[in-house]
């Protein structure tokens, strides 16, 4: 049993020392609202009000322009950010799946990089010895695993990025879009292991600027816009006021 | 409040549990600093070994004393100094370092902290066997007062890892924080007894080496090395330390650990 619930959340920036931006800057076309100055430092509120929850079984698509607050929300809901108001309560293993694979180091190889990221990401030590070998094999880096990884390309970076953040027991997945970049050969097999990894999560939650994504994986979907929740509803009702409003605004 | 000094304790108490995560982590940014290098790990015990000796050289000569007594002087508490100096030096780049990871998920942050410490210790290990050697040829009693080494490496360890995460905390939140710690680092290691004896102090300036926690906390560890009795008021004031130390990290800790990921 997972489940996710926001109530009255914020989450404030404060930037340092920029006291001579005008305030039409700020309340500009995207991002969050300049809500005023705090010890002379500018504060900008990039989520406002949030309320949510999300239970297991839910698979949630979250749509809006850049700066709309999308991935700070997913930062917010994978626990990086904690509010700055509101209450967040939460029950259930939360697996992020947010752009970097963290902790890669250049000098090490690709199998030493394996079994540090995996560590990182909360595998244990038996789970990394079960799993590693379908990461070197799926990576399809052949002998280039016991190779430095400053040594590949970007590609092969990628490849083995992916190999390794999808390798994770999904629980309350939350994904920014972006983690699928590989080149032809490898999309086929990647598309079939994103299959995998999003249909054994307990929840989703997918942040996307493709329609054809959200609408594949998610049956709700949430709209953000200036970091407040435009409108929540299925992913037919949210896109079709989401397009609306965008072709309005030209 | 209450449920922040919570989450806090609980933080530092899972960097212990997770001592299988920290060595590993620890090993290989060891081994990865010494990647294409021919000389690799032996840089550690170069560099300690290099310095000491020429301070050693030109300073017995300055201050009048036997070689032989100086140069183990020097590098007993050169060890203990080092490992300090470097684990605040390093603290200063604590969370930065673990930026990717912090803004991916949530942890104990500590961990950061404890990498530090455990990264130090192993070469506090290795800089611990060239004073052996050099011990035994400079003909050191090592006897039973030896043992203490390990009550003085605790007392060294709890007290460098509060100030360790203080200092981390505030040079996060103020980028000023690393160049004034350099700056207090190097006077610390002129007022604190390591490069010249206590015995060179007028009786009434001795307050300048009872006053300082850092002689003490090096102290047990360098009357072990030396194979002397160690001072029992060191041990006693390591030990307040420790505890005040803790207590008041804990608190800063507490209500900053919400704060961390929005300073990077």
């Amino acid at each position: 049993m997972s489940y996710l619930k926001l109530e009255k959340i914020c989450i404030d920036f404060e930037v340092q020392n920029y006291r001579q931006i005008s305030t039409s800057f700020i309340n500009g076309i995207i991002g969050g609202k300049f809500i005023g100055k705090k010890n002379k430092n500018i504060v900008i509120r990039a989520l406002d009000n949030i309320n949510l929850e999300i239970k297991t079984g839910d698979r949630i698509g979250l749509v809006g322009a850049n700066g709309a607050g999308k991935s700070t929300l997913l930062r917010t809901l994978a626990r990086v950010f904690k509010p700055s108001e509101g209450k967040f309560t939460w029950e259930g293993k939360i697996t992020p799946l947010l752009n970097q694979t963290p902790g890669m180091e250049m000098e090490d190889t690709g199998l030493e990089n394996i079994e540090i990221v995996c560590m990182l990401l909360g595998m244990s030590e038996e789970e990394i010895g079960e799993k590693i070998n379908g990461i070197v094999e799926f990576s399809g880096l052949g002998d280039f695993i016991n190779m430095p990884i400053r040594t590949y390309s970007t590609g092969m970076l990628a490849r083995l990025g992916f190999s390794i953040a999808t390798s994770i027991n999904p629980g309350i997945l939350i994904v920014d879009e972006g983690i699928g970049a590989a080149d032809a050969q490898f999309s086929e097999k990647a598309a079939k292991k994103v299959n995998e990894l999003l249909n054994a999560s307990e929840i989703l939650i997918l942040a996307s600027h493709s329609q054809h994504m959200i609408e594949q994986w998610c049956e709700k979907a949430i709209w953000l816009d200036h970091g407040k929740i435009q409108m929540i509803g299925s992913v037919t009702e949210v896109f079709t006021s989401y397009n609306n409003f965008i072709s309005i605004k030209g | 409040m209450k449920n922040d000094l919570i989450i806090a304790i609980n933080d530092l108490k899972s960097g212990i549990f997770e001592y299988k995560i920290l060595y590993k982590l620890c090993r290989s940014e060891i081994t990865r600093r010494y990647k294409r290098t021919f000389l690799g790990p032996l840089w550690i015990s170069i560099s300690l070994g290099m310095f000491s000796i020429i301070i050693s050289v030109v300073w017995s000569k300055l201050w009048g004393q036997n070689f032989r007594e100086y140069l183990p002087y020097l590098l007993a508490g050169m060890i203990p100094w080092t490992y300090f100096a470097t684990s605040i030096a390093e603290a200063c780049q604590a969370f930065p370092a673990g930026a990717s990871l912090m803004l991916n998920r949530e942890y104990a942050y500590t961990r950061q902290i404890y990498i530090i410490l455990g990264r130090n210790s192993i070469i506090l290990m290795h800089n611990l066997l060239v004073y052996f050697i050099v011990a035994l040829f400079c003909q050191i009693n090592l006897g039973f007062n030896t043992l203490a080494l390990i009550v003085g490496f605790l007392a060294l360890l709890v007290n460098t890892f509060w100030v360790a995460l203080v200092v981390a905390i505030y040079a996060l939140k103020y980028r000023d924080m690393a160049p004034i710690i350099t700056i207090l680092l190097q006077i610390a290691m002129f007022v604190t007894p390591i490069m010249w004896p206590v015995s060179v102090l007028n009786e009434k300036n001795y307050f300048l080496v009872d006053y300082n926690p850092l002689y003490h906390w090096i102290n047990i560890s360098k009357a072990a090395l030396l194979g002397e009795t160690f001072n029992i008021n060191s041990l006693f004031i390591g030990i307040v330390t420790s505890i005040i130390g803790i207590l008041l990290a804990i608190y800063i800790y507490s209500l900053n650990r919400k704060k961390l990921t929005y300073w990077f």
